[in-house]
């Protein structure tokens, strides 16, 4: 900490941040562009000067000088003035010469209302344009479907290609040309590689790179509706803010989240929103009548739900997709007994396998944002960029740490990004890559390997084995790499050896896997390493304490005894106990003498290297942590039961069976299914009831930290659409089972719900705390979804009548659907709906919720973390499985392994159903490594015939530079295999007729020349 | 694939005639009877030879003798006795060399750069390419002195793109000092090792600050860099290393040889001066014989434009001069007989520069003349903060309207606001402050020639500066 004092008034900041940043925590508004919380400080926009003055004389004589705030460490007795003529003037001339070529154009900027350009223009207090000539232009590029591009607007921040480049590890984004003519973007148009990309529109402080989804149904922030909200692309849980208007969702923005994403989020979440919008969604129930679905109304839906159920033997199926609240009401619904995850056997083996593995003593999983604070990180088998990217992007800080010690080492602080940078040059903490595939994590990694899933299983367990062997010394533990070469061991085994010395040397090693090659062997191998690290880590720090305590001890004794037998002119001595020309007695010295002289010098325990190891698992889905800790049986189970009627709940069921051996089960039973959209296998269903999407609905969620957050719902449907019977899950089936019982409806509110299943369900008792309740208020009021500006309220529902009725009232929550109520800091950090404070309208607005800049939010980030506060397992001991399958693909005989690959937008069913992302999704193939494409003598844009499971499928074959050899991988998500393991057969078949062959072949080519071209030097084969 | 300095000149064609300064004129080196070692330290040997280009010639010539002291002397005894003679840097700022050395981290087994900044390209500037394009090996045997003392590993001549035939030299004599032990592994038997490679820049301007030559080095945007951390503790590739001019490591040969208290006293046979030891002055412009030589500091503008460039030319008469090239403040004939020399040009109100003296005559106009200066400050201005990027273009529009009949009522007191932003302190780096230099200086100066065409332009008689003064915080 450091005392600096600012206009006059003293103040204690942290001396490890920056001015600008400790002015910003304070609540002192200084302008800024280039600096980013999270991309630190490069001094480019000189927009943040204050003035700095030598001592309080100097400040009193008025003789100081311009520094940039974002550049310079608070040093103790500092004195600053923020509000300086000068600093001021300057500021002012800053934005001024900014302005110089940017177009004036907020009225059709889409950026405008939540620009930091304009916030800043203002704050700065530039008001008056003298600039009285052209400006320079630019050419726009077209970015593909999700980001639009327009350069004259751009004020030349380098904000963008430091986070794409530096901060995300993107390659096709740049800066061309020099002076005022400097230009960002790509070497050409076309959509941006990386995962990460959706950030530029909020990393952007004007409007350059604006959210083209958005673009079609454009308004402005303030006449959007928000909630605070929860992803529900993937298992990671980051928090969002999604917009609405006329009962469309617009836009989707990232949400602070200290703990979880930050400032970030991945372009699946922040696009993948249209299946909300979707017109096909069912909005009235549906019934079968003559093998058609006619829409019905809601009581008669109601009605007919009910006679179908009354008296007959019900089961429910619930989802990893739906809140656990819905899933609790049919789980109380069918009797607990007759419930089931909605997940198949394997499915729900492998989040269970999660679940026990994070609930076990010693074991430690740590949150997106402690992710990147480790500086060793084994990544076992899941290739999270694409199915849990935002845990990619911390895996990528992760990787910087070695270059922060560095830094570090030199007297760099961590914030100043481009020294840093250039001292770390390419140097990165160890991170290891072990997948099926070749990763978009190969740029920072030390060993990026391939291998088939069973292969990665024997490395895990072989390295957890090397870490047991290990002494409990660290200074005995020798790197392999330096052994001796002649000693010969098999690939395997070296590298197993490698990554176990890389992890046992670290501060603090994480290892991340999980569920997506369907292997529990593969977790319980990702847990057995956690453990034998953390517990060779503890031994190794108990080895040092007694190391440490017995020299210690030692060269107390001596420095005693010399200080005693010293003459009085000697007396200084024990103060340099390192000098070798100490006239100790040597009577007196014992065996300290024979120590070298300086190790007569204290010792301390290195309390950077901790005993602690961490473990990052994934799981499929947003809430399968949820589902699978409220519990039931899997779905082949439970349908093996004798049942008349069974109710689904927001599942895609052919996710879990076969879309044939569904129908067939299904034949003559009742089936009714409550979701938000209309899928494939709901042509047969009974009646369909028309179930809220995560925006019109409240709930909570547990994500793969097993941290539970509510999602609050953004607006009400009903208010645009009186025809619709869109309900929450939990109401609808509230509705159907209290009329069953005969009874009232006693749930009229979420945290009826939320109640009993707490009651029911102690272990999950923590998802009361993970937001406030339905009675929350500040100063009576509850918190208002809209902007205090939010316009044309009374005009919205014009077309519809012209009686303007009662805004919707929301029963469910502390939140208001309107602009009256609330708005502003002290909202509780759950329940945030969107950023914003006076004078600040952009992103940057979340520097007025955070407890310090880039930090947690004030009253804590939202969530609670469960498994935190469960009671433990006792550890256990994992083991390797004896046999495992190790055939491969033999095309001569026709056999066939299939793998799964991943990819961020097809392989999430929801994403792939919004019309954006449809439009673009990679052409489904079998993926074959080059090597076994050579071998099999196959080339791309070949077609493959793969029989698995009693179905065909023909794909074309892409060529990617590495895959596990004698694999082939399936484009999880475009194609429906649910048991990859079972034996499958390959034959070459000729191009389908009905595919337009040459140009899906020449699509098929194009990427994968792209592939080869990629491929890395670090990738090897085990 | 990189290409080999031949073949990047082969490629852009013939390499030009050597220059032809000075020819029937004050040659650089003075007298060719008392141009001797101790007197002309950096050019004496062009009494003897047009240019010395082949090892044995400057072998003869007392060369390399500098490089066999230093070796038998410690690194460190090296670099005390430069920090001592006090040897201030040449590319124009004037630090003490070897006190810039000994700010490098201690060696610790990894590579440590020596890098030689020729990217000569401050208009008006043209010594650089003399002591490169003739004397390359003097370059050569500097560089090794100064690697043996900052213990560098490594060694890379940044030279500007355009320098062809001085890049094609150097490239020569690497190649017969590699032949010949004089570079590579254990140089002349010791265990001192070090290669020099040569580097040729594309011509940015920008490339002369120390940290964006660095950046451009790499291969990345020739953008300046954050200070601190300085290159002496991460540098080239994050390793240590130093940057000096051309001229500074041309100095190091003769104090090796002659000793620091030789170096110190050449400046005394002037008096005039405490800064030790010779430099190249030159003088361009309207003058009767422009050109360069080799003087200890001391002598007055005066002496060098009227005695050495003999005077201006038939019927012009000096208005202005520009003491070390565009980004140095003008000075008046009022100023003609201080000393060139860092402290006093100081003094006076400008910056000595690179020392090579520019003069503008009463015929010329300030206006055009700074607009064309700022034109090249504004191109050669690499993008990277606001007030250089965007300052720089608002004046060269305004000094162009006002040149061109279409100056307003206040357009004077802008260019005045932007030297005020524009300034040390304020920008990430000196590029912007050094085009302000002239232009706050030729207001100062010139304030009545804007005022002019600005009357004319708003069709008044004169423009009253008072009036229009925009208040000014300070």
């Amino acid at each position: 900490m450091a005392v600096i004092h600012i206009d006059g008034t003293t103040v204690e900041v942290d001396s490890a941040d920056n001015l600008l940043q400790a002015c910003l925590s304070l609540g002192i508004d200084v302008p800024y562009f280039c600096y980013h919380p999270a991309l630190g400080s490069v001094g480019s926009c000189r927009q943040c000067a204050v003035k700095q003055f030598q001592s309080k004389d100097d400040m009193e004589a008025g003789r100081g000088r311009l520094v940039m705030s974002c550049m310079v460490a608070p040093g103790d007795d500092m004195y600053i003035s923020v509000t300086d003529d000068e600093a001021k003037a300057f500021r002012k001339s800053m934005v001024e010469l900014l302005m110089t070529n940017h177009p004036h154009d907020c009225p059709t900027c889409e950026e405008g209302g939540h620009c930091h350009l304009q916030d800043m223009t203002y704050m700065s207090g530039h008001s008056r344009r003298r600039y009285r000539f052209t400006k320079r232009t630019h050419h726009n590029q077209e970015l593909g479907p999700f980001i639009a591009h327009e350069m004259n607007r751009c004020i030349a921040c380098y904000r963008c290609v430091r986070f794409y480049k530096d901060y995300a590890g993107g390659e096709d984004l740049g800066v061309y040309g020099s002076n005022n003519r400097v230009y960002f973007g790509r070497d050409k148009d076309g959509q941006f590689e990386s995962e990460f990309s959706g950030n530029l529109t909020e990393v952007c402080p004007t409007g350059v790179f604006t959210d083209k989804t958005h673009s079609e149904r454009y308004n402005r922030k303030w006449d959007m509706q928000y909630a605070p909200s929860i992803c529900h692309g993937c298992s990671a849980g980051c928090n969002i803010s999604p917009g609405e208007r006329y009962g469309e969702l617009r836009r989707i923005e990232n949400r602070y989240n200290g703990d979880v994403n930050r400032y970030f989020l991945c372009d699946r979440g922040r696009f993948g929103y249209g299946y909300v919008n979707r017109v096909d969604r069912p909005t009235q129930a549906l019934e079968r009548i003559n093998d058609k679905h006619v829409k019905i109304n809601i009581d008669y839906a109601l009605d007919e739900t009910i006679k179908r159920l009354k008296d007959k033997k019900v089961i429910g199926i619930g989802s990893p997709r739906a809140s656990l609240e819905t899933n609790f009401a049919l789980k109380n619904l069918v009797g607990f007994d007759n419930f089931s995850t909605g997940l198949n056997h394997q499915q729900q083996a492998l989040v269970n396998k999660c679940i026990e593995v994070l609930n076990t003593e010693g074991i430690y999983n740590p949150s997106m944002t402690d992710i990147e604070t480790h500086d060793a990180v084994l990544v076992l088998g899941e290739d999270i960029t694409q199915t849990s990217s935002r845990v990619a992007l911390s895996v990528r800080q992760a990787a910087k740490n070695e270059g922060l010690k560095m830094a570090a080492a030199l007297q760099t602080q961590p914030w100043l990004a481009e020294p840093v940078k250039r001292i770390a040059q390419d140097a990165l903490s160890p991170v290891y890559v072990i997948d099926v595939t070749q990763t978009k994590l190969e740029d920072i990694s030390k060993v990026s390997v391939v291998a088939t899933p069973e292969d990665i299983t024997k490395l895990g367990f072989k390295v957890a084995d090397e870490i047991a062997n290990f002494a409990d010394d660290l200074a005995e533990i020798r790197d392999p790499q330096a052994a001796d070469a002649s000693t010969e061991t098999d690939g395997m085994q070296a590298l197993a050896q490698q990554i176990a010395y890389d992890l046992i040397q670290a501060d603090k090693p994480l290892v991340v896997s999980g569920s997506s090659l369907s292997s529990t062997a593969l977790i319980e191998a990702a847990a057995q390493i956690t453990q034998a690290l953390t517990q060779k880590r503890a031994s190794i720090k108990a080895t040092e304490q007694q190391q440490v305590e017995a020299h210690n001890a030692k060269v107390q004794v001596a420095q005693a005894k010399a200080a005693n037998d010293q003459p009085e002119e000697d007396q200084d001595l024990s103060a340099k106990p390192n000098k070798p020309e100490t006239g100790v007695n040597t009577e007196a010295q014992d065996d300290v003498e024979r120590e070298p002289a300086e190790n007569l010098e204290l010792k301390e325990i290195n309390d950077k290297y901790q005993a602690q190891a961490g473990i990052y698992l994934t799981v499929p889905d947003a809430n399968s942590i949820g589902i699978c800790m409220l519990g039931g049986q899997s779905v082949e189970e439970l349908l093996a039961t004798d049942y008349d009627v069974v109710v689904v709940a927001e599942n895609q069921l052919t996710d879990a069976i076969d879309a044939n051996k569904l129908t067939q089960l299904l034949t003559d039973k009742t089936v009714i299914a409550l979701d938000h959209q209309l899928l494939d296998w709901h042509k047969d269903v009974d009646i369909v009831l028309p179930a809220a999407s995560f925006a019109e609905a409240d709930g909570t969620l547990i994500s793969a930290e097993g941290r539970a957050q509510r999602f609050f719902q953004v607006y009400d449907n009903e208010y645009y659409h009186p025809m619709s019977s869109i309900k929450e899950g939990w109401r609808w089936i509230h509705a159907v089972h209290s009329s069953i019982e005969g009874r009232d409806v006693d749930w009229t509110q979420l945290d009826d719900v939320i109640n009993a299943l707490i009651a029911t369900h102690p272990k999950l008792a923590g998802i009361k705390g993970a937001a406030p309740d339905a009675d929350y208020r500040i100063t009576g009021l509850k918190i208002a979804r809209q902007p205090r500006r939010y316009s044309g309220r009374t005009a919205m529902r014009a077309p519809i009548s012209v009686h303007e009725p009662m805004q919707p009232k929301d029963l469910d929550t502390g939140l208001t659907f309107s602009m009256e109520g609330y708005s502003g800091k002290e909202t509780p950090s759950s329940m945030i709906p969107f950023a914003n404070a006076a004078g600040w309208n952009s992103p940057q607005a979340w520097n007025k919720y955070q407890d310090k800049v880039g930090g947690h939010l004030k009253d804590g980030d939202p969530g609670v973390r469960l498994f935190d506060q469960l009671e433990r397992l006792a550890t256990r001991q994992y083991v390797a499985p004896e046999a495992m399958s190790s055939n491969t693909t033999d095309l001569q005989h026709g056999q066939a392994k299939l793998v799964p690959i991943h990819n961020i937008y097809a392989s999430s069913m929801m994403a792939s159903r919004s019309p954006i992302v449809a439009e673009q999704l990679p052409v489904a193939a079998w993926r074959i490594g080059i090597d076994d494409a050579k071998d099999w003598n196959i080339a791309a844009g070949d077609y493959l015939a793969i029989e698995i499971d009693k179905q065909q499928i023909t794909l074309p074959v892409q060529l990617v530079g590495y895959l596990a050899e004698g694999c082939i991988g399936y484009p999880v998500g475009q194609v429906s295999i649910i048991h990859p393991s079972m034996p499958a057969s390959v034959r070459k078949v000729d191009a389908p007729v009905t595919m337009m062959g040459s140009m899906a072949n020449d699509m098929i080519n194009g990427n994968d020349a792209a592939q080869i071209n990629a491929a890395p030097t670090t990738t090897q084969e085990v | 694939m990189s290409l080999t300095i031949s073949e990047q000149i082969a490629r852009r064609g013939q390499g030009q005639a050597p220059s032809q300064l000075n020819a029937q004129r004050v040659p650089i080196y003075g007298d060719k009877a008392t141009a001797t070692s101790e007197t002309k330290p950096l050019t004496w040997r062009l009494a003897h030879h047009d240019a010395v280009l082949d090892l044995a010639t400057y072998e003869s010539l007392k060369g390399f003798t500098g490089l066999k002291e230093a070796l038998s002397k410690s690194p460190k005894d090296v670099g005390n006795m430069i920090k001592a003679a006090n040897v201030r840097g040449r590319g124009g700022a004037g630090f003490n060399a070897g006190l810039k050395w000994s700010f490098m981290s201690p060696p610790d087994g990894l590579p440590r750069y020596l890098i030689c900044n020729a990217d000569e390209m401050e208009p008006g500037t043209f010594k650089d390419r003399l002591l490169m394009e003739r004397l390359p090996f003097q370059l050569i045997e500097g560089m090794l002195i100064t690697a043996h003392a900052i213990g560098a590993t490594d060694g890379y001549i940044f030279i500007r793109g355009e320098y062809i035939l001085a890049a094609e030299r150097l490239v020569t004599a690497i190649e017969e000092c590699l032949a010949n032990n004089l570079m590579g592994d254990n140089i002349l038997g010791s265990d001192f090792s070090f290669n020099l490679h040569v580097h040729t820049g594309a011509g940015r301007y920008i490339c002369g600050e120390e940290t964006a030559l660095i950046n451009c080095l790499e291969g990345r945007r020739a953008n300046p860099r954050t200070k601190p951390p300085f290159p002496q503790i991460s540098g080239a590739w994050g390793r240590p290393t130093v940057v000096n001019n051309v001229e500074t490591l041309c100095n190091m040969p003769a104090i090796m040889n002659h000793g620091v208290e030789w170096y110190q006293s050449l400046s005394e046979i002037k008096g005039k001066s405490k800064t030790p030891g010779t430099k190249l002055f030159g003088c361009s412009g309207l003058v009767n014989d422009p050109g360069l030589w080799e003087l200890p500091f001391g002598y007055t503008a005066r002496e060098i434009i009227e005695d050495l460039a003999g005077g201006m030319k038939d019927g012009k008469t000096l208005k202005a001069w520009l003491p070390g090239g565009a980004s140095t403040d003008f000075l008046t004939t009022e100023h003609l007989d201080v000393v060139v020399d860092f402290d006093t040009i100081q003094n006076a109100g400008s910056r000595m520069g690179t020392g090579l003296i520019m003069v503008v005559d009463e015929s010329q106009d300030m206006v055009p003349l700074l607009r064309n200066l700022e034109i090249f400050f504004q191109r050669e201005s690499c993008g990277w903060c606001t007030p250089c990027r965007d300052g720089l273009p608002w004046g060269v529009k305004l000094l162009t309207a006002i040149n061109d009949g279409e100056g307003q009522v206040g357009d004077v007191e802008k260019l005045e606001g932007l030297t005020r932003d524009l300034w040390i302190g304020k920008t990430f780096c000196a590029h912007a402050p050094g085009a302000m230099e002239p232009l706050m200086s030729a207001i100062k100066y010139f304030r009545p020639e804007f005022d002019q065409k600005i009357a004319q332009a708003v069709g008044v008689d004169v423009i009253d500066a008072a009036a229009n003064q925009q208040p000014v915080a300070k």
